[in-house]
């Protein structure tokens, strides 16, 4: 049965589309613009509350009803659960993949997704914000979760042990964008050794491409407004 | 004295004693022959009055009489070629997997501490032995050093996973290194246990006990008495095994680090080939020194439980 993906080519919409390969789940893609401030439409807001995507729809839920689920990191949980891969095989597996997908829900997302916004996006608003301090604490946090990345990486060949998990799709989306963070990865060659091998990954190709043309759409004055509320 | 105590704290190198630099430390010391780094393996700790492995394992003048590994290796015969000890301390007590852990960032400081060694000295070859765990901490150090940082790693019983083994031989420093991998069915427990405390980086992996196939790595099973003839051949007579479990026995044997010596310090002469050369195709499998000393019938698994 097909599943509904609300989703725009963003490091978070990348995780469900690279997990919905992974998986070989049969999904239909509903594009959001969050340029245009699709998230805010009132159909998406019942699907998603928080008004980002990305989001689902499993038309056959876990009851055989349609269930609505937003959160990537909830929605990854939920595919691994209903397909029985990607979480572990046993609890203290499971355990390790969820520690790690809330470290990157909690941490590099975050972290990340703000030296994003102060490198590139702060500098470029009208007036520009051109902040030093945001931006050199956040690519120092970043750069500080890295390290704990490649210190992990050092012990297995995954982050969550020797399987690659829903811990992997998670970090990847915004690990691959290190060169966007302004990091240096020479002095972390776990992680450089885990990038290539994520990388690699035929399902993790196919759903980085999803609509990636997309990407690169400029940016007038209103999307930024709707991007960032201002 | 051609020594120096260096101790990892964290991912940085500090001498043990002291309060001058690691570099000027390193520069006031001259002469030629290799840099030796010897690393010790778990539940040791530098400045623990019963476990700092610089009063005994690591020592000139071990508190227990013993001869210890630098003099053994050559060093303190006071001749200018002798080359440099350095003996090598890292926190490796407590939960094997948080020693583990604590390899992992040694050997990120080894890197450092030999980085700062080939910049001093760049025609200097800086070999390391170690045992057990310490195996670990220069496997690391590879994955953070240019090439040609380190010619030899003698892994005495090394604690290791044969694929983190693999991908360590197989960075820049890796392939340029020549790892020398000793083995014996005595530490056939401690590669069990080994499996046991520490999670394998990937399904299916086993310790390095097991064998390590690599274009720049041999093994050498030391209670194996083809490569005990083999090694007598060559002209370093190693003693027979004496006992059945033992995790020492790749250092405390008789003529081991007589044989370590001569592969450190002429490598020329003992190349892998040669070494090679007399070796059994396979090691012997786990646990054959033990089950012939006891006869019993193991019960087989279920699905070859047959007529």
């Amino acid at each position: 049965m097909t599943i509904d993906l609300y989703f725009w080519p963003t490091p978070n919409g990348w995780k469900i589309s690279i997990a919905l390969e992974e998986m070989g789940l049969d999904y239909e893609t509903h594009l959001v613009n969050i340029s245009k401030g699709e998230q805010f439409a009132p159909e998406f807001l019942k699907i998603s509350p928080n008004n980002r995507m990305p989001a689902i729809v499993d038309r056959e839920g876990p009851d055989g009803k349609p269930i609505p689920i937003f959160e990537s990191g909830a929605i990854l949980q939920y595919l691994a659960r209903k397909t029985g891969r990607f979480y572990g095989a046993t609890e203290r597996e499971r355990i390790a993949v969820d520690q790690w997908l809330m470290w990157q829900m909690g941490g590099v997302g975050p972290m990340a997704g703000q030296a994003h916004h102060f490198i590139h996006y702060a500098p470029n608003l009208d007036p520009p914000q051109d902040l030093s301090y945001p931006r050199d604490r956040y690519r120092a946090e970043v750069r500080r979760l890295y390290g704990v990345l490649d210190r992990q990486l050092a012990e297995s060949a995954y982050v969550a042990g020797a399987e690659y998990s829903i811990a992997d799709m998670a970090i990847w989306p915004w690990a691959h964008l290190w060169k966007r963070q302004e990091q240096d990865i020479s002095d972390k060659p776990h992680f450089t050794r885990w990038l290539d091998t994520v990388s690699a990954r035929p399902a993790v190709q196919r759903g980085r491409a999803l609509f990636a043309e997309l990407r690169n759409a400029p940016q007038d004055k209103d999307s930024q407004a709707i991007l960032f509320r201002r | 004295m051609p020594l120096i105590r260096i101790n990892a704290h964290d991912d940085v190198p500090r001498l043990h004693r002291g309060h001058a630099t690691l570099d000027r430390e390193l520069a006031l010391r001259g002469g030629s022959g290799p840099a030796v780094v010897m690393i010790h393996g778990y539940s040791y700790r530098p400045g623990d009055l019963r476990h700092c492995p610089h009063r005994s394992l690591l020592s000139m003048t071990p508190d227990d009489g013993d001869a210890g590994w630098p003099r053994q290796l050559g060093f303190g015969g006071g001749h200018d070629n002798e080359g440099l000890a350095i003996a090598f301390g890292w926190d490796a007590r407590g939960k094997p997997r948080v020693a583990r852990l604590r390899a992992l960032s040694a050997g990120r400081a080894l890197a450092h501490l030999v980085t700062a060694l080939k910049r001093l000295d760049p025609g200097r070859p800086v070999h390391v032995v170690a045992h057990s765990m310490g195996v670990e901490v220069a496997l690391e150090a590879l994955h953070h050093l240019a090439p040609g940082a380190i010619g030899r790693i003698l892994s005495l019983t090394g604690a290791a996973y044969v694929s983190r083994s693999r991908a360590a031989l197989d960075t820049p420093a890796g392939r340029t290194a020549e790892f020398v991998n000793v083995t014996s069915r005595e530490n056939d427990l401690f590669d069990f246990l080994f499996e046991r405390l520490i999670p394998a980086p990937r399904r299916g992996d086993r310790a390095i006990g097991h064998g390590l196939v690599a274009a720049n790595a041999v093994t050498l099973q030391i209670d194996c008495s083809e490569t005990l003839g083999h090694l007598d051949r060559l002209g370093a007579p190693v003693g027979t095994p004496d006992r059945l479990i033992c995790h020492w026995s790749a250092y405390a044997r008789p003529g081991l680090l007589q044989l370590y010596n001569a592969l450190l310090r002429r490598p020329e002469r003992w190349t892998l080939d040669l070494l090679r050369a007399g070796l059994p195709p396979e090691p012997a499998s786990r646990w054959s020194r033990l089950l012939p000393a006891f006869p019993v019938a193991l019960p087989l698994p279920g699905p070859q439980k047959a007529a």
